[in-house]
């Protein structure tokens, strides 16, 4: 099992530790995972995420590079502009979903999940036979950490004394200088609260972490908390909700892809997957992704199955979605989830059947997310 | 008080005071503190009828459920109904307030199987 950098520390700090994509990570520490979820929305969480990978790409044909594996416009993206998009296979289904940085000209960084690293970077491989004059490095000797809720803007300002960051709207970063060395911070999280991921050299981990967690309005948060959390804020977990047999219009995810890139017939380059996602569009898939509230208190995890009707026998005829995500969430204090359902059934208020320990238990479609974001998305 | 006495499975079980054939159950400290933040309980029904070692109860905690066993066997004649509007009362008081269920002891001879405080703490370690 690989370990993060800063396991020692975390071990300190009174993590219990799991294993998750390969990594011990600390699933939760001393104060519990609802104590953590709660924290994170009213003041600050603190996250090591570095078992996800980090890639730096360069070179002069890096626009080409990406307009070939992303469903979007790369060389509309402007410096310090991030986007949350998909790698997609030649059949229209997800490899990954990812965050792609436009660090500087010809420059870019891009955040994938741990748990697809090895299938991406086999990927991005086959891909540099098509563009020359590219660097791709995987950054290994740097850790992730995200810091987020709405205490996180001043919590990171005091820590590392640079108020620009304050200008940082959603989804954009910058460089920044912490010691003597530079690193980069992006106003974007997992939580649906403003926040920020911050990437910066191992040497400089603990030193960075141990700034942060001095202000007693920051607290660590391990990685079950980060699930309710995601959760809350309707957001997808690779291998979960979605697989490389999803299509994105299934799993609500058409905003991650420019429509008139899809749609454009003069695109030269075209992306992998483009031509067998024509084929589908959100009036012909078949399901969708949908928020599930469950009544009563009891969680509804995944693989549980959904009915349309109370009275079922047998039970396999009215089958018609199964939960993808589930859990319980301490903000509205009652458990949610996300469902796969046939389309016909995905309307808001619809109310479905789910099949929990032998027991029918009503539930009801609604909205998501579950608990509004708070991105920064202006200006102040 | 009675003593306790606890099965492998994180589970204790103490006599009533005033009638030997009756007996509580609830999970031990140890079971609380490795389940996490408890959501939600799904006790058994007034009446049901439980053979030793036979799944009784849920308890799903912030990440996943787990399953109750019986310690003995019984018949069960009363819940622990503060735990439905408030779960977290195991993780607080696992050993008192956080009691799950009363039942009738069909076979005494079953307590013989279980262990004795000592002898669980030894087990845990």
């Amino acid at each position: 099992m690989k370990i993060l950098y800063l396991e020692a520390l975390h071990k300190q700090l009174g993590a219990k530790m799991g294993e998750f994509a390969g990594y011990n990570m600390p699933l939760l520490y001393n104060a519990g995972l609802i104590k953590e979820h709660i924290h994170t929305r009213t003041q600050a969480g603190l996250f090591d995420i570095s078992h996800m990978g980090q890639f730096k790409i360069m070179g002069s044909d890096v626009e080409h590079f990406f307009n070939y594996l992303l469903p979007i416009y790369v060389d509309k993206l402007k410096v310090g502009k991030s986007r949350y998009t998909l790698l997609l296979n030649n059949q229209g289904g997800i490899i990954d979903d990812v965050i792609l940085t436009k660090i500087g000209e010809q420059e870019y960084g891009l955040v994938v999940n741990a748990t697809c690293l090895d299938k991406d970077y086999a990927h991005f491989l086959k891909a540099l036979n098509k563009y020359k004059g590219i660097t791709l490095e995987y950054l290994e000797n740097r850790v992730l950490f995200a810091l987020q809720g709405p205490d996180a803007e001043s919590v990171l300002c005091d820590a590392i004394g640079n108020k620009h960051i304050q200008a940082l709207t959603f989804m954009t970063g910058m460089p920044f200088t912490f010691q003597n060395t530079h690193a980069w911070i992006n106003r974007s999280g997992y939580t649906g609260e403003d926040g920020f991921e911050i990437s910066i050299d191992n040497e400089y981990a603990e030193p960075l972490f141990m700034a942060l967690l001095k202000d007693p309005r920051v607290s660590p948060i391990g990685l079950g908390a980060r699930n309710s959390l995601r959760l809350e804020a309707g957001l997808c977990l690779y291998g979960h909700d979605m697989n490389e047999s999803t299509n994105p219009f299934e799993a609500d995810l058409g905003f991650t892809i420019s429509k008139k890139r899809l749609i454009d017939n003069e695109d030269s380059i075209g992306f992998v997957g483009k031509y067998a996602l024509r084929a589908f569009d959100s009036t012909s898939i078949a399901t969708l992704r949908v928020g599930i509230k469950p009544k009563g208190k009891a969680p509804i995890r995944e693989d549980v199955l959904l009915y349309i009707s109370e009275d079922v026998n047998p039970i396999k005829d009215n089958q018609i979605g199964h939960i993808c995500s589930g859990g319980f969430s301490p903000t509205l204090n009652t458990p949610i989830a996300f469902a796969y359902v046939k389309t016909e059934y995905s309307k808001i208020g619809q109310v479905l059947w789910a099949h929990l320990r032998g027991k029918l238990i009503e539930v009801e479609v609604c909205e998501l997310p579950f608990v509004p974001h708070n991105y920064n998305i202006k200006n102040k | 008080m009675k003593e306790k006495l606890y099965s492998k499975e994180h589970e204790w079980i103490r006599l009533d005071e005033s009638d030997n054939a009756y007996a509580t159950v609830g999970i031990t400290n140890h079971a609380q503190e490795s389940l996490g933040d408890i959501v939600y309980v799904d006790l058994p029904s007034i009446g049901d009828k439980f053979d030793k070692d036979v799944e009784i109860a849920v308890i799903e905690s912030a990440k996943a459920a787990s399953d109750i066993y019986a310690p003995i066997s019984g018949e069960v004649c009363l819940i622990n109904s503060a735990l439905l509007e408030s779960p977290n009362i195991i993780n607080e008081s696992p050993d008192k307030e956080g009691w799950l269920f009363k039942l009738k002891i069909s076979d005494v001879s079953e307590l013989d199987t279980l262990l004795t405080e000592s002898q669980y703490q030894e087990y845990i370690g």
